[in-house]
């Protein structure tokens, strides 16, 4: 019934009738939106002086989201061929170039990190996070990233133990 | 005259006296160690030079008032020095106060002129600094006089003015840029409101006292930057960058003085926002920025790597410092959290902040605002060291850089409050700031409104509080505000008919290419 592709930035939705293309800018519409709507039920509540500004806010960043959705949503409009092959064969010498990962690694390696910090402490967590996204990232200098991943820990150790007096997360374990 | 005579005599003595207390082994010592320890804190990301003040406050116990005041204060300027070098070389600002440079300097670095980048930074910061703080000297208390009589309508004209300057870093679609401010804006207005309203805080007690704009730019910036890097061999390109000159950072520090008219400007800019309670170095330096672009002649080339759009946030960033200073010290009112800090220290010491301070100890803040002038000399000095050295990062391999920007990142959120949650928003915020860079909305339009919003909104809402009747009129009949109000108007107008003008400029070349209009 469907068929789903991926362009440059966007999504291709193919039914038997029509061809959707929704660019990758809807999503940040989307989040913007997910955001406002919520936003907006917390803030009617309050009293006039308190949400005169924040909702003339919702009010013109909901028109303007509107504008740019529409624009982001193209319904059956004929894509240059020659103009997507250009662009694929652009993707395949960047490939060639670049360090081809996946490019949201950092995030969730950042959430497994804050994860583990709350579970087993900042001591395990830091230096298995760093030597692991080092492995990920391709480098296989053993001893530079044993010397870094335990550097790193011994960094936050001293400046933010030590010198700053911030408590690290112990984590549940050995909190 | 004779009185005006009499005023210069007693500036000179007051300030040959400060330049006695500066040249002491002591003072000289204290300069050091905080010019350091503020250029260390600004380069890490999430560092705040308020946490590192309030953290050494207590050493401050065993010194005496001017050593305290000396220690503390160059950690505070030095911090926005630091913060402008990881702006400069990896687009991640160490204060809030140069995420503007992120928006010319980075792209320099990117061209591969680091080293001259960094040169500019610090040549701006140095010459606008003594410039400023020597201004201190003999304005500061008219500049104090004229900064008190800010109030709830001039300061939500100020945040008005400040969004104005979303039209100066926007290079592409407005509406994009428009839509990423007013999003800010929507944030930043999170929390208790000036009526004590708990205000779109969804239940979370966290956020109560609204989103702490360090893990917003921290996200925006730094992780959005992370998974940028994550996908380059180098920070700057996909091969071993070559190693910038030393030649080129010293030829950089001379720049402002090719382009003195923005340079000055600026640090008038950032003097007098930096004055006024509740403004800072990040609004002086987003204004001085939208104002340089707005008269420069070529507007297009901002956000390329050209050199005033570097000269203009950081002369008024640093110039901010000495502004801050000018309210902090006469009226005893701290315009961040830093000088809060600050007039905590002097505290201590059994000193009193304000017009008794001027009255009965002006010797020794005429004494405190030389050092800060020795101290940028000192700032320079280091400043060129350690960037010099931290542009070695660009030599590093991203599959190194990337866990370990991670790792400094998170844990420089969490020591704000100690708060996982804090984390989470910045993760929230890296994954906002990428996508919003890859569909060309402006990361530090978000930024902007973030920064501004509390202001405008509870200057608003003072302002309909103390006027319920008449606030409109009110708002546009203040002196001050209607002087706002026309650089708001001025801001606006200026790239409507700057662009109007290149318009008929290029239609007029396209139809008269040709035609030779001189007389023979």
């Amino acid at each position: 019934m469907f068929k789903f592709s991926f362009r440059d930035k966007s999504i291709v939705v193919e039914t038997k009738k029509n061809k959707i293309e929704i660019k990758e800018e809807a999503l940040i519409l989307s989040i913007i939106i997910a955001f406002i709507i919520p936003y907006y039920f917390q803030i009617i509540e309050l009293s006039k002086r308190s949400k005169q500004l924040p909702l003339f806010i919702v009010f013109i960043i909901s028109l303007l989201i509107l504008m740019r959705l529409i624009k982001c949503i193209n319904i059956n409009k004929e894509t240059d061929k020659s103009i997507v092959k250009s662009k694929n064969s652009q993707a395949t010498k960047e490939e060639g170039s670049f360090i081809n990962k996946f490019p949201l690694l950092p995030i969730l390696g950042l959430l497994f990190l804050a994860f583990g910090v709350s579970i087993v402490g900042t001591y395990i967590s830091v230096p298995v996070f760093v030597f692991l996204m080092m492995f990920y990232y391709g480098l296989r200098k053993w001893v530079i990233m044993i010397l870094l991943s335990l550097g790193v820990t011994l960094f936050l150790y001293f400046v933010f133990k030590i010198w700053l007096m911030v408590p690290l997360p112990q984590g549940i374990i050995f909190g | 005259m004779r009185r005006g005579v009499l005023i210069l005599d007693t500036i000179g003595e007051l300030i040959i006296n400060g330049l006695k207390a500066t040249a002491t082994i002591n003072a000289v010592f204290y300069i050091c160690a905080g010019t350091l320890m503020g250029l260390i804190v600004g380069i890490i990301p999430g560092f705040q030079s308020a946490m590192a003040v309030a953290i050494l406050l207590p050493l401050t116990l065993f010194m005496g008032p001017f050593e305290s005041m000396v220690f503390l204060i160059s950690i505070y300027i030095a911090d926005i020095y630091g913060g402008s070098i990881t702006a400069t070389i990896i687009n991640i600002p160490g204060t809030g106060a140069s995420v503007a440079t992120t928006l010319d300097g980075y792209p320099m670095t990117q061209k591969g002129e680091c080293a001259r980048a960094l040169g500019i930074v610090f040549g701006s910061s140095f010459f606008s600094g003594i410039i400023a703080y020597i201004f201190m000297l003999f304005v500061m208390l008219p500049i104090a006089r004229f900064a008190i009589r800010f109030g709830p309508p001039e300061l939500f004209l100020l945040g008005i003015w400040g969004i104005t300057m979303l039209s100066s870093v926007s290079s592409g679609d407005m509406r994009k840029t428009l839509i990423a401010g007013l999003f800010g804006l929507a944030i930043g207005s999170i929390g208790v409101t000036a009526t004590g309203e708990w205000r779109a805080n969804f239940g979370s007690l966290y956020l109560i006292e609204g989103v702490n704009f360090i893990p917003a730019i921290i996200g925006l910036y730094a992780v959005s930057e992370v998974i940028s890097m994550s996908e380059r061999k180098f920070i700057v390109r996909d091969r071993l960058p070559e190693i910038p000159k030393l030649s080129n950072v010293l030829k950089g520090l001379f720049e402002p003085f090719k382009n003195i008219g923005v340079f000055l400007r600026s640090t008038i800019i950032g003097t007098i926002i930096g004055a006024i309670p509740a403004a800072g170095g990040t609004i002086g330096s987003l204004v001085a920025y939208g104002d340089a672009r707005s008269r420069d002649s070529k507007p297009e080339l901002f956000g390329t790597g050209y050199a005033p759009g570097i000269i203009a946030p950081e002369s008024a960033n640093n110039a901010s410092t000495g502004g801050a200073l000018i309210t902090t010290f006469s009226l005893g009112i701290p315009g961040s959290a830093t000088t809060a800090v600050l007039i905590g220290a002097l505290m201590i010491q059994g000193l009193r902040p304000g017009p008794q301070l001027l009255r009965e100890q002006i010797g020794l803040v005429y004494a405190i605002i030389v050092a800060a002038i020795i101290a940028q000399i000192f700032m320079l000095f280091f400043s060129i060291i350690i960037g010099y050295k931290v542009v070695g990062i660009l030599g590093i391999p991203t599959q190194i850089l990337v866990p370990l920007i991670s790792v400094f990142c998170m844990f420089g959120t969490f020591a704000i409050r100690n708060a996982m949650f804090d984390v989470y928003l910045m993760i929230a915020f890296g994954l906002i700031g990428w996508l919003m860079k890859r569909n060309g909305y402006p990361p530090v339009a978000i930024v902007l409104g973030i920064v501004l919003g509390p202001m405008i909104d509870s200057e608003f809402i003072r302002t309909i509080t103390l006027w319920p009747d008449n606030w409109m009129i009110t708002i546009f009949t203040r002196p001050i505000s209607i002087f706002i109000f026309i650089l708001i108007a001025i801001s606006l107008i200026t790239p409507i008919l700057k662009k109007r003008n290149k318009n008929k400029n290029n239609i007029t070349n396209k139809i008269l290419p040709d035609i030779d209009l001189s007389e023979d």
